[in-house]
C-alpha cells in the first residue's frame, strides 16, 4: 500500500483538475455579463419546465416576442442611463422623456402635419434638449443629478400632461403601414422579435464599444471615480464627458418611447411610468456601481433581458402578476449583493468584463 | 514651445543649471480679502527636486493649484520654459509638461493599470473621426513601464489598480513623468501614510524623475519627508516664502529649526 500523500503534496490527478474547475468557476462567475447570463439561461430553464399546460417558454415564439417587446423599452432605456451612471451621474427623468419623445412626434404629426421623418427628428432633437439641461444644471450648478432630474422628471411629466391633454398620440394605419415607421418599430419576418429589439440591441453593442474602445468611454469611467477628482488632474474634460453622457441618456430614452410608439401605434401620458426605476435594477442587476466608475452596457442589456424574461415567466408559470414587482425588488438586492461578495474574486486582478 | 534666454542668474544658485523649468515671479493668490499666497517667487531648476515646506494653511497647496492649473494667480506671473503662462485648466497645464501626483488623487483604482497610465493622453487612432483606443498598444508600453519602474507584485498592465498599494500607486503616478517626458512634476504629500520600504520606493521612483532631467516640485508639511529627497528648500509661512536653503548649507537640526521658527506664530492647523 503506498504511503498517504503529506499535507501540501502533490494532488492527484482528478483533485488537480477539480481545482481546474473551481478556478474556471470563479473566473466565469467574476465577470459580471457571464453571471447574468448563467442567471438568464437558469430563468429560461426554470420557466419552460415549470410552464403551465406545458406550453413551454423560451420554445414559446408567442411568448418570447412579448419578452422582446418589454425588454426592448426597459433596455434602451437601461443603456441609455449606463454611460451616465458609469460617469458617475443619475438620470431619474427618463421615464418622462421616454413618454416625450412619441408625444412631440405624434403632436407634431397630428398639429402641423409634419412630413413624419422631420417628426421624429424634431422629437429626437427636443428630448436630447433635455438630457442637456439636466446636464447643464448638474455639471454647472452643481446640483446633485439626483435632485436636478428628479425635478426634470416632474416638469416634462407635466409637459406631456400639456401636450396630450388626456388624450394619446396615435398613428394611422397608413402611417403604420409605411417604411419609416417599420423601419422604427415594424415586426421582423420569421424573428420573434420586433424592429425595437433591434435597435436596442444595436445601441447596446455601440454604447459598449465606445465604453471600452473609444478614447470617450475611458474618460467616462474615470470621471465616476471619485468625482472626477483624479480625471480632471489628468486633464479630462470631466464637464463635457458628463454633459454628453446627459444628452445621449435623453436621447435614447426618447428614442426608445418613440420606438414602442412606432411598434404599438400609440402612446399616452402613462407610458414610461416607473421605467426610470426598472431600467436602474436592470442596470445594477448587469453590474454597473450606483457610485461611477464600473460597469458594462451590455451587462445593463442582459439585465433588461432577465426583467423581460421575469414579467412574461411569472404568467407562464401562474405566479399572480401581484408578485412581479415584489420579485424585481428582491432580485435587485440579490444580484447588487451578489456584486459586492464578487467585488472580493475580482481584486485578484481577474478581467472583469467582455471588452477587457 | 519657444526657450527663452536664460534669466539672470541668482546669487544664491549654486546647483541649477540652466533655465528654470517653471518659474513664479511675484505671484500673489486672494480669495475674497485673504492672501493665500503673497508675492511669492519660486524658480524649479531642471533635474532638481525643490521642496516646499509649511504648515498648514501656508499656502503651498495654493502654489499647487496655480501652477497645476485649477485656479489662476490674481497678480505675478508663472513662466514655463521662461514664457508667461495662463492655465485655464489642469488640462492646459499638463500639456505644457507638467505632470502632478495628489497624494489622493493619483490613480482610479476602478480602472486597469493601462488605463491609468494613459488616462487623458491616450494613444488612439481615428476611425471615421471617433478617436479609437490602441489598447494592444498601450499594454504593452504599460507592461515594460512596470517591469522598468520595479512594481514586482504587478503581474499585467490589465489588473485593476485596486490590486496595487499606496507606494504603487504613487510610484506609478510619478513614473508617468517619465515616460510622457514632463517638465516639471508636482508631487502632494507622496509620502504621506506610507510605510518605510514604501517610502523608499517612492524616492527611488523620484530619483528616477530627476535623472531624466525633469524638476520636482515637492510639497509637504513633514521636513522629515522631504529632507532625503529635496536639493533645496522653500520655507513657506502665511502665504509668503519665508526662506530657500540648500540642503547641504544647513545641518537637518538647523533645517528643522527653520520650519519651526516660521511656524511658531501661527499653529491653527
Amino acid at each position: 500500500m503506498p504511503p498517504a500523500p503529506a499535507a501540501g503534496a502533490e494532488i492527484s490527478p482528478p483533485r488537480q483538475s477539480l481545482h481546474a474547475l473551481g478556478r474556471l468557476g470563479r473566473r466565469l462567475l467574476a465577470n459580471k455579463e457571464i453571471s447574468v447570463l448563467l442567471a438568464i439561461v437558469i430563468l429560461f430553464l426554470l420557466f419552460e419546465f415549470f410552464s403551465a399546460n406545458n406550453i413551454g417558454f423560451f420554445t414559446n415564439v408567442g411568448l418570447m416576442e412579448s419578452v422582446a417587446f418589454v425588454t426592448s423599452s426597459v433596455g434602451l432605456v437601461a443603456v441609455a442611463i449606463t454611460a451616465l451612471m458609469i460617469s458617475g451621474e443619475f438620470d431619474l427623468s427618463v421615464s418622462g422623456t421616454f413618454a416625450l419623445g412619441p408625444a412631440v412626434m405624434g403632436w407634431l404629426l397630428r398639429e402641423w402635419e409634419w412630413n413624419i421623418v422631420l417628426c421624429f427628428f424634431a422629437a429626437l432633437l427636443i428630448v436630447s434638449l433635455v438630457g442637456l439641461v439636466n446636464g447643464l444644471i448638474t455639471t454647472y450648478i452643481g446640483v446633485p443629478s439626483f435632485i436636478v432630474t428628479l425635478g426634470t422628471l416632474f416638469a416634462v411629466t407635466s409637459w406631456n400632461r400639456l401636450i396630450l391633454g388626456g388624450f394619446p398620440v396615435t398613428l394611422s394605419k397608413e402611417q403604420k403601414a409605411g417604411t419609416f415607421v417599420k423601419v422604427l418599430g415594424g415586426d421582423i419576418p420569421h424573428m420573434p422579435f420586433a424592429a425595437p429589439f433591434v435597435w436596442m440591441v444595436g445601441f447596446g453593442v455601440l454604447l459598449a464599444v465606445m465604453m471600452r474602445r473609444t478614447r470617450f468611454g475611458n474618460w467616462s469611467y474615470a470621471a465616476g471615480s471619485l468625482g472626477g477628482g483624479v480625471a480632471r488632474a489628468m486633464g479630462v474634460p470631466v464637464r463635457r464627458v458628463k454633459l454628453s453622457n446627459f444628452v445621449i441618456a435623453g436621447m435614447l430614452a426618447g428614442l426608445a418611447g418613440i420606438l414602442q410608439f412606432s411598434d404599438f401605434g400609440s402612446s399616452s401620458v402613462a407610458s414610461g411610468i416607473d421605467l426610470n426605476l426598472l431600467a436602474i435594477v436592470a442596470v445594477v442587476v448587469g453590474g454597473t456601481s450606483l457610485f461611477g466608475a464600473k460597469g458594462t452596457v451590455i451587462g445593463s442589456v442582459l439585465g433588461a433581458i432577465i426583467l423581460g424574461s421575469l414579467k412574461i415567466g411569472l404568467v407562464v408559470i401562474k405566479v399572480p402578476a401581484e408578485y412581479y414587482l415584489g420579485l424585481v425588488g428582491v432580485l435587485l438586492i440579490v444580484f447588487a449583493g451578489l456584486n459586492a461578495r464578487m467585488e472580493v474574486l475580482r481584486r485578484g486582478g481577474l478581467k472583469s468584463t467582455l471588452f477587457g | 514651445m519657444s526657450v527663452e534666454a536664460p534669466p539672470a542668474a541668482r546669487g544664491d544658485s549654486a546647483v541649477e543649471s540652466g533655465a528654470p523649468v517653471v518659474e513664479l515671479k511675484d505671484v500673489s493668490c486672494r480669495f475674497g480679502k485673504n492672501f493665500a499666497v503673497e508675492h511669492a517667487s519660486l524658480s524649479i531648476y531642471p533635474g532638481e527636486v525643490l521642496g516646499l515646506v509649511g504648515d498648514n494653511g501656508a499656502g503651498k497647496s495654493t502654489i499647487v493649484k496655480m501652477i497645476s492649473g485649477y485656479i489662476s494667480p490674481t497678480s505675478g506671473t508663472i513662466e514655463v520654459m521662461g514664457a508667461p503662462v495662463s492655465f485655464s485648466s489642469p488640462r492646459q497645464a499638463r500639456e505644457a509638461g507638467i505632470e502632478t501626483v495628489y497624494q489622493d488623487l493619483a490613480i482610479v483604482s476602478e480602472m486597469s493599470l493601462w488605463r491609468n497610465f494613459f488616462l487623458g493622453q491616450e494613444l488612439f487612432r481615428r476611425v471615421l473621426g471617433i478617436p479609437f483606443l490602441r489598447v494592444s498598444e498601450m499594454v504593452r508600453v504599460c507592461d515594460a513601464h512596470l517591469a522598468e519602474v520595479g512594481l514586482t507584485s504587478v503581474r499585467s498592465a490589465r489588473q485593476t489598480a485596486a490590486t496595487l498599494s499606496g507606494g504603487e500607486r504613487q510610484s506609478l503616478a510619478i513614473s508617468r513623468a517619465n515616460y510622457f517626458e514632463s517638465r516639471l512634476l508636482l508631487l502632494d504629500e507622496p509620502l504621506a501614510a506610507l510605510s518605510v520600504r514604501e517610502t523608499r520606493r517612492v524616492l527611488e521612483s523620484i530619483e528616477a524623475v530627476k535623472a531624466k532631467n525633469i524638476g520636482v516640485l515637492y510639497i509637504d508639511h513633514n521636513m522629515d519627508h522631504v529632507l532625503p529627497a529635496a536639493d533645496r528648500i522653500a520655507i513657506m509661512h502665511r502665504g509668503s516664502i519665508s526662506r530657500v536653503v540648500h540642503k547641504g548649507d544647513l545641518s537637518v537640526d538647523e533645517l528643522s529649526d527653520a520650519v519651526a521658527a516660521s511656524g511658531t506664530e501661527d499653529h491653527v492647523g
